[in-house]
């Protein structure tokens, strides 16, 4: 499952823009159905007033007249006009008067007004043009059009390469008798860019403080969500670092909806300490108890064989003898099955050595010890122990703090496996290096399929003769790990066999032998 | 002849330490009570106890603290099948002179107690006896019937070894690992060649061998 706070992040990014998307495209549509409304009637408007007044206007036979349109009432004249009046009047026999509106100059408050971007074009019934503006001048005359129509105006378009598209409505002036009139075709023009542009302005004054609205909310949201959670991933930490027998409550201050959990939480721990604390006693205590009638064994072995010594020279006491030395090996067998035990009942509830243990051992000190512990042992199976320093300074092997009690025995261990899995004659090394403690032997090695499986509790490869519990890698390794250290059991590669212990920190990765 | 305390109630334990002390020339009274046995030692001479810690009608520890309470001070051996060191800093605190963990083998037990009435007796570690052979530890010296004999570092050892564990089988492999560190050099018969210089210096039967187990001295001459 996702993290609420990551659930919460994607459907607001997503569904907020979304939800403004879908709001924003139906206030655009609506803006633009009421703007075209708008702009319509104003056109339809504006060629009602211009029929009437143009019906009005007697003006319209003398061509050369220079009166001002009657829409403005202004009759003013500029040069530039002039100018395009005589443009005009080269192009067609017809001299159209052509206003330029722009050029008139309106005074007082003219509200919010914009630029014009209407134009108008009045033609006779053969299509000569009578009227127009600058804008006007270049709609072209459709005879048989009525009502509106969006064309391309190439003229307006030279003027300004962006705008394009008019929309314009023709009307017939069919209701007037005289000649003069009759038939006359009015076009008025709008720019559709401008009703874009209405369009863009409003929903632009819409989108901008909707956008800072969402992202405040977001980020608000956010923000809320992530203080709200701080608790749990408090709890999380506090959780983590936790030991396995620590049964104390965590008193965090957390949001109501998390308290249930807490509360679990603490009868969880005082649960698994309860039941680790009862693991250990039992473990402890079966070992202990183990212990008396093993010692009461080793006694009477003890007697066993020294009676026999005392009956030295009967018959077949070499066989007698080698029955007691069995019994002393299996009580032996039995006693350091128990102690493993013990070991292994007091380290692997631990979660981190005690500080105060720890110290920087001197290794060569520390190996010679327990290399002189197995000496016996090796020397029974007439093996020879070595010990190389990989590096050209003692003080460079492996400069790390050890508890040096259990590491003893972890080298201990390593060395015992080797020596009673060896056969005869074997030469056993201890390797110190700068980073790792080998233990390598010239031996048959493990199959294959038994690597994995080695520092499994009790287990032995089947077939074995030896001696042992099967506990001695196990607690090898539960040391190791408590060191943050990792074991790792190789062959030997051919053509030499063997088998290889490593010893090394768990932060470097294991390279091949 | 020196007597001993036993305060133990498992009594296979016991009766084998019984039976084994006295081969070894001690006198043992035995209690498996703590009750008793801390009378026992109010009303009686010993020259050692050997106490153990789990008792019933009462804690080992408790007998000792009342003991050294009431200034008796002889030295107190404690057997316990609990080795965790804090209970054995707790013991010798308590005023033990020595810990032996269970199980443990009866030459230990031996030379542990040998060592604590010395030690509270004020005597040096006298010189050892084997019939016809004397050793004295303190400077290596070693005699037989009465002459000094010469002997080497690796003969004085492997001696040492034998005569300080007189009832037992001692293994090629346990004395090369007395003789010899891990550094050295398995020699396949050294061993044999300084029995063989020993044998020829003390008495060919002074030790015997148990062929394919080991070496021992000759139970014969210890009289």
């Amino acid at each position: 499952m996702k993290s609420i706070q990551q659930r919460l992040f994607i459907s607001l990014l997503i569904g907020l823009p979304l939800l403004w998307l879908v709001t924003s495209s139906f206030i655009a549509w609506r803006l633009w159905h009421e703007i075209n409304e708008m702009n319509d009637t104003q056109i339809t408007q504006v060629v009602r007033y211009l029929m009437g007044i143009s019906a009005d206007d007697s003006d319209l036979k003398e061509v050369d007249s220079k009166d001002g349109i009657p829409k403005t009432g202004d009759s003013e004249n500029s040069d530039q006009e002039d100018d395009d009046d005589d443009h005009h009047k080269q192009k067609s026999e017809h001299a159209a008067k052509i206003y330029n509106l722009k050029s008139k100059e309106l005074s007082g408050d003219l509200g919010d007004a914009e630029d014009d971007y209407m134009g108008f074009a009045i033609w006779d019934k053969e299509g000569r043009l009578l009227m127009a503006d600058e804008n006007g001048q270049s709609f072209s005359f459709l005879p048989d059009q009525r009502g509106f129509i969006e064309e391309y105006n190439s003229a307006y378009q030279r003027l300004n390469p962006f705008s394009k598209r008019w929309r314009l409505f023709y009307a017939h002036d069919d209701y007037h008798s005289d000649d003069m009139h009759e038939g006359r075709v009015i076009a008025i023009g709008q720019n559709l860019d401008s009703r874009r542009e209405m369009i863009v302005e409003a929903m632009s004054v819409q989108v901008l403080p909707m956008l800072i609205g969402l992202l405040s909310l977001m980020i608000l949201t956010i923000g809320l969500i992530r203080h709200g959670l701080m608790p749990l991933s408090q709890i999380s930490a506090e959780v983590e670092q936790r030991k396995l027998q620590d049964d104390h409550p965590i008193t965090a201050d957390v949001p109501q909806e998390i308290q249930p959990l807490v509360t679990a939480l603490n009868v969880l721990f005082v649960k698994v300490a309860d039941t680790l604390a009862r693991e250990q006693r039992f473990t402890a205590d079966a070992s202990h108890e183990l212990r008396s009638p093993l010692a009461a064994l080793k006694l009477q072995a003890d007697l066993l064989q020294q009676q026999l010594l005392q009956l030295s020279g009967i018959e077949n006491d070499s066989q007698l003898f080698y029955h007691t030395l069995k019994i002393s090996d299996g009580i032996e067998r039995a006693t350091h099955l128990v102690d493993q035990l013990l070991v292994l009942a007091k380290i692997e509830p631990q979660q981190q050595l005690p500080p105060e243990q720890l110290e920087r051992p001197d290794w060569l000190m520390l190996t010679d010890t327990v290399l002189s512990d197995v000496n016996r042992l090796a020397r029974e199976k007439h093996i020879q122990l070595k010990r190389t320093v990989h590096c050209d300074n003692p003080a460079d092997i492996l400069p790390i703090l050890i508890n040096p009690v259990l590491f003893k025995l972890l080298i201990r261990n390593l060395l015992d496996n080797a020596i009673r899995y060896c056969p005869e004659g074997c030469q056993i090394e201890l390797q110190l290096d700068t980073d790792s403690i080998k233990v390598v032997d010239n031996g048959l090695g493990v199959e294959p399929e038994q690597l994995a499986r080695l520092s499994e509790r009790f287990y032995r490869p089947a077939g074995q003769t030896q001696i042992g519990s099967g506990l001695g890698l196990s607690i090898a390794n539960r040391i190791a790990d408590l060191h943050n250290l990792t074991l790792a059991f190789a062959n030997h590669p051919q053509p030499e066999t063997g088998f290889v212990v490593t010893v090394r920190s768990k932060n470097v990765l294991s390279k091949p032998l | 002849m020196a007597r001993i305390l036993l305060i133990e109630d498992d009594s296979n334990i016991a009766e084998g330490l019984v039976v084994g002390l006295k081969s070894h020339g001690m006198m043992v009274d035995w209690f498996s009570d703590a009750r008793q046995g801390e009378m026992a030692l109010q009303e009686d001479m010993f020259d050692a106890v050997l106490l153990d810690l789990t008792l019933p009608r009462g804690d080992g520890m408790t007998v000792l603290q009342n003991w050294r309470y009431k200034q008796l001070d002889t030295p107190v051996l404690i057997i316990t099948a609990r080795d965790a060191i804090a209970n054995r800093v707790a013991g010798l605190n308590a005023g033990a002179d020595d810990y032996l963990v269970k199980p443990f083998a009866l030459d230990e037990v031996v030379a542990r107690l040998q060592a604590l009435i010395r030690r509270s007796q004020g005597r040096s570690q006298p010189e050892i006896r084997y019939g016809d052979v004397a050793y004295w530890p303190h400077n290596h010296q070693v005699s037989y019937q009465g002459q000094v004999v010469e002997l080497t570092i690796k003969e004085v050892a492997i001696l040492e070894q034998m005569l300080t564990h007189p009832k037992q089988i001692h293994s090629r492999a346990s004395l090369e690992d007395k003789l010899y560190g891990w550094q050295q050099d398995i020699e396949s018969n050294a061993i044999e060649v300084h029995i063989h210089h020993l044998r020829k210096k003390l008495g060919n039967d002074f030790i015997l061998t148990k062929r394919g187990i080991g070496y021992y001295l000759n139970p014969a001459h210890n009289h």
